[in-house]
């Protein structure tokens, strides 16, 4: 998981799987206050503290080790994250939702470079279509965004995501940054 | 929010809740919740699944697996199986016929992966008395796009050009009737929904309103728009009460959501519906008839021209179709006239449904293009005849239509093509017969309705075809001679030219069909008093084969007359051919097949 | 009700019956787990819808899983037509883009790539 965009996907993922219909991602960086912020929202069925912990202890706990190592995502980046001075918080509401937090410094060596945003919120939202998919990347006074269900729109009813025309849609809407 | 790993639908028209399908349904509800499963497992009531001698029907989404004849005591077992261990449940698969393989999901039988579904695209899939679950499907997308993008002329073109004709039997460019109202002066005008569905074994109508109601809403008001109107009427007839109910909750909630009434998608267009109910009456179908009904009248019809596209409900312009016709319009609106036109065949556009019963593996509804041969339905779709038996014919539009003998199974069914063999396409009715039915009498039971129906106000029918009924009737029990077959012919073409409505004219047309391609079959009854399908009971003899009879005295037990005695002197018994009335119990309590019935 | 508020409350209702309805003829399940991820599964994932759009393909639904039972073999998919189901592992977009070319629009399995079920390993 060399990247935080593939991060960002294991999440999303995470929310699909949840029953999430909305899964808004927002990534800020700062580089003047030299500061990385992921904000990953959803509004699946959510977890309580206890699913909360189980996640994030996924490899510290000998109970974690002993079942399959499945969904280590959360473990890893919050590992990652604190190795770059930040860290990572959940907080979620069962039957209302998932927020995941994470933050850490924008220039540390050990950072992973964002990656394919792209490529990321292409295949979430073409994997997951009838889910919205919104992201908002703000760098240097820039913002990029893009919405899922604009483009849903934009295409009219019948026609769906994953058709030629829907996908070169989506391809069109994260083609003009990334 | 529940996140349902799986969708339940369980078919709940008409013919499935009369097999208990609420039943099942509930124990469903019960066994999920008993099982922590209701938060995975979502259970559905939908409309007509089409395959009706299957009910109850449960089809599970999203694999498509299809089960029939589902029991409330079946459902805990199915439960653990599917839901709990993931495998599918084979008791309750559908088993083919020919192969003895089970059916595991819809897509893979034959009888609804060779239909092409767009009338009933979304009976079977939605929930009808959830107006979310249509607009969901697209629904009402149609009317906002004509209203707020659309001129009426655009709409009008655009079923022209989709080459659509009337669905309730006559076959009139539907186009065309639009283009005529919309000419006709006057800013009062009216759009009637016919669905009074009277020829017997047809149901495509009540399945409709049953399963996708919005659908035939929506159609109205956009037919509305195109020609003028504000008002709708659907004439529905009493005996469909579940019809009724879900058709009036669907103008509730349409109403509710701003899709009848006034201003709507906020433009100056104003439509609403009302729902007339009929009183059991086979001459209401017919449209001045109809319209008679809803002015509170009795329901007779009366001379055209005018026609109602010029002078209908209280004198104005009326528009007025079947449900059929009306549930073709969404679709070509939102994909095109030129996408309809380019189903079915050069004269008739797009799919027909058509309602299969009678001797037939698999009776129901199907839908196909028009243009399908009769073989690929009675075949491919119907499963063909059961228990071996040979196909004779198939009567296609009901009382109005006739019929297509076994030399003619490859004709295409569409509106030439019929009318060229002697029969209509009509309502879409296709009774399925073999070798078991007489021709005859099914000309008599098709006649007796009519005659039965006929609303006597002109002399033709209501004399006609009681006259044509005598005939028939000494026919069947052996008392008619040649010169009869004459004068039935005769009167046929009498009550045809000369009635005043299409009660009269199409009534002979199953009695002519007969004559046409089964005249053998009426000679045998009237030359040599038999009746070779050995229906006819004055005409059936039944006697004992006393080889195999073993003595046991069942049917002596129980004839209703006492007909039959024992054989002095031995263990057998015999019938008196005179006082037998031919009843036939003796045939049917017989275990070891010693009554003979020829 | 304006035509953009019927598209709204159509965008929310279809995913409750979206599960229902006609199938396409093909469906292609990739497994989208973090092993997946890890993997290469979005680089797969992108290569095999860049390639249904290239080949104007109407007729393939794609969805995405947590995890195929495969984990050894990721990035993984399985391709089902008719009653027919077709592991494929240790994937390429290369190989997505031939999956889409060959198999779905030929009906030539791509051997080399195809693996066997999870119980035929055990």
């Amino acid at each position: 998981m060399d990247e935080i965009a593939l991060h960002v996907l294991d999440i999303g993922m995470n929310a699909v799987a949840a029953g999430a219909r909305h899964v808004v991602v927002t990534i800020v960086e700062d580089v003047e206050k030299d500061r990385l912020e992921i904000r990953v929202v959803d509004d699946g069925k959510g977890m309580d503290p206890e699913q909360v912990r189980d996640v994030l202890e996924r490899f510290s706990s000998d109970k974690a080790q002993r079942k399959r190592p499945i969904a280590l995502g959360l473990a890893l980046l919050r590992q990652t994250a604190e190795k770059c001075g930040g860290g990572l918080r959940i907080t979620s509401t069962p039957g209302r939702g998932t927020q995941v937090d994470a933050w850490m410094r924008h220039r540390d060596y050990d950072r992973p470079p964002l990656g394919n945003l792209a490529d990321t919120l292409f295949a979430l939202c073409l994997g997951a279509p009838e889910v919205d998919v919104q992201c908002t990347h703000q760098k240097n006074g820039t913002v990029f965004h893009f919405d899922s269900a604009q483009v849903r729109q934009a295409l009219g009813p019948g026609v769906s995501l994953q058709s030629p025309e829907g996908v070169r849609a989506v391809r069109r809407a994260l083609g003009s940054r990334e | 929010m529940p996140a349902y790993r799986s969708h339940v639908l369980l078919c709940a028209g008409g013919a499935c809740i009369s097999c208990g399908c609420l039943a099942v349904r509930d124990a469903l509800e019960q066994e999920l919740q008993r099982q922590g499963l209701s938060d995975e497992i979502r259970v559905v009531q939908t409309g007509c699944v089409g395959s009706c001698d299957l009910g109850p029907v449960m089809i599970v989404y999203p694999d498509e697996v299809f089960y029939q004849k589902v029991r409330p005591a079946d459902v805990p077992k199915l439960v653990e199986e599917h839901f709990l261990k993931g495998r599918i449940y084979e008791p309750l698969l559908v088993k083919s016929p020919e192969t003895d393989n089970l059916i595991a999901t819809q897509r893979e039988f034959a009888f609804f992966n060779k239909q092409f579904k767009i009338v009933l695209e979304n009976c079977g899939i939605i929930d009808p008395e959830k107006i979310d679950e249509y607009v969901a499907r697209g629904g009402y997308q149609a009317l906002g796009m004509v209203l707020t993008e659309r001129s009426p002329q655009w709409v009008i073109e655009e079923v022209k050009k989709s080459g659509l004709r009337g669905r309730g039997g006559a076959g009139f460019p539907t186009g065309i009737k639009w283009e005529l109202m919309a000419k006709s002066p006057g800013d009062e005008k009216y759009i009637v929904c016919n669905a009074d569905e009277g020829d017997p074994g047809a149901f495509m109508d009540r399945s409709v309103l049953e399963g996708d109601p919005h659908r035939v809403l929506e159609a109205m008001a956009i037919a509305g728009y195109a020609v003028g109107a504000r008002k709708g009427f659907i004439y529905c007839r009493a005996e469909y009460p579940l019809a009724i109910k879900r058709t009036q909750l669907a103008i509730n909630q349409a109403r509710e959501a701003g899709f009848l009434g006034k201003n709507l998608f906020e433009t100056d267009f104003s439509f609403d519906i009302e729902i007339r109910v009929g009183a059991g009456a086979f001459v209401c179908g017919e449209e001045t008839a109809l319209l008679a009904s809803i002015e509170g009248k009795r329901g007779i019809p009366r001379p055209r021209p005018p026609f109602p596209a010029v002078s209908g409900l209280w004198g104005k312009p009326t528009l007025i179709s079947n449900v059929e016709t009306y549930a073709c319009i969404c679709p070509i609106i939102m994909r095109g006239g030129e996408w309809y036109a380019s189903i079915g065949t050069e004269k008739s556009k797009g799919t027909k449904v058509f309602a299969l019963a009678g001797k037939i593996q698999n009776t129901g509804l199907v839908e196909v293009p028009m243009g399908t041969t009769l073989r690929e339905i009675v075949y491919d779709i119907g499963g063909g005849v059961p228990n071996g038996k040979k196909f004779k014919a198939a009567q296609t539009g009901g009382p109005s239509g006739g019929c297509i003998p076994a030399e003619h199974i490859d004709v295409s069914m569409d509106y030439e093509s019929l009318a060229k063999m002697g029969s209509i396409v009509g309502s879409g009715g296709l009774i399925v017969m073999d070798e078991d039915s007489c021709m005859v009498d099914v000309a008599k039971f098709f006649m007796d309705f009519c005659m039965d129906e006929s609303c006597g106000k002109c002399p033709p029918c209501r004399v006609g075809t009681r006259q044509i009924y005598g005939i028939l009737d000494k026919i069947s029990k052996g008392q008619a001679v040649v010169e009869d077959l004459t004068l039935l012919e005769e009167l046929c073409m009498m009550v045809k030219e000369t009635s005043l409505c299409g009660l009269g004219q199409t009534a002979p047309n199953p009695v002519l069909s007969t004559l046409r391609y089964f005249r053998d079959e009426y000679l045998a009854h009237i030359v040599d008093k038999r009746c070779p399908a050995k229906v006819c009971p004055d005409l059936v003899r039944y006697t004992i084969d006393e080889e195999v009879c073993t003595g046991c005295s069942l049917c002596a037990k129980n004839c209703p007359e006492n007909t039959i005695f024992k054989v002095d002197g031995e263990k057998k018994y015999r019938i008196d051919p005179v006082r037998c009335i031919r009843c036939g119990v003796c045939y049917d309590v017989c275990r070891f097949n010693a009554v003979i019935k020829e | 009700m304006k035509l953009s508020d019927l598209q709204q409350w159509r965008d929310r209702a279809v995913r409750d019956v979206s599960m229902r309805g006609e199938r396409k003829e093909w469906r292609i399940v990739v497994s989208m787990g973090t092993s997946g991820i890890a993997a290469g599964a979005r680089d797969v994932m992108r290569a095999l819808m860049d390639e249904i759009e290239r080949q104007e393909l109407e007729n393939v639904e794609v969805a995405l899983t947590g995890s195929l039972g495969l984990d050894d073999f990721e990035p993984v998919l399985r391709v089902e037509h008719q009653d027919e189901s077709v592991f494929y592992g240790r994937l390429t977009p290369e190989a997505a883009r031939s999956i889409i070319s060959e198999h779905v629009c030929q009906g030539r399995k791509v051997e080399r790539f195809v693996i066997g079920l999870p119980k035929e390993r055990e």
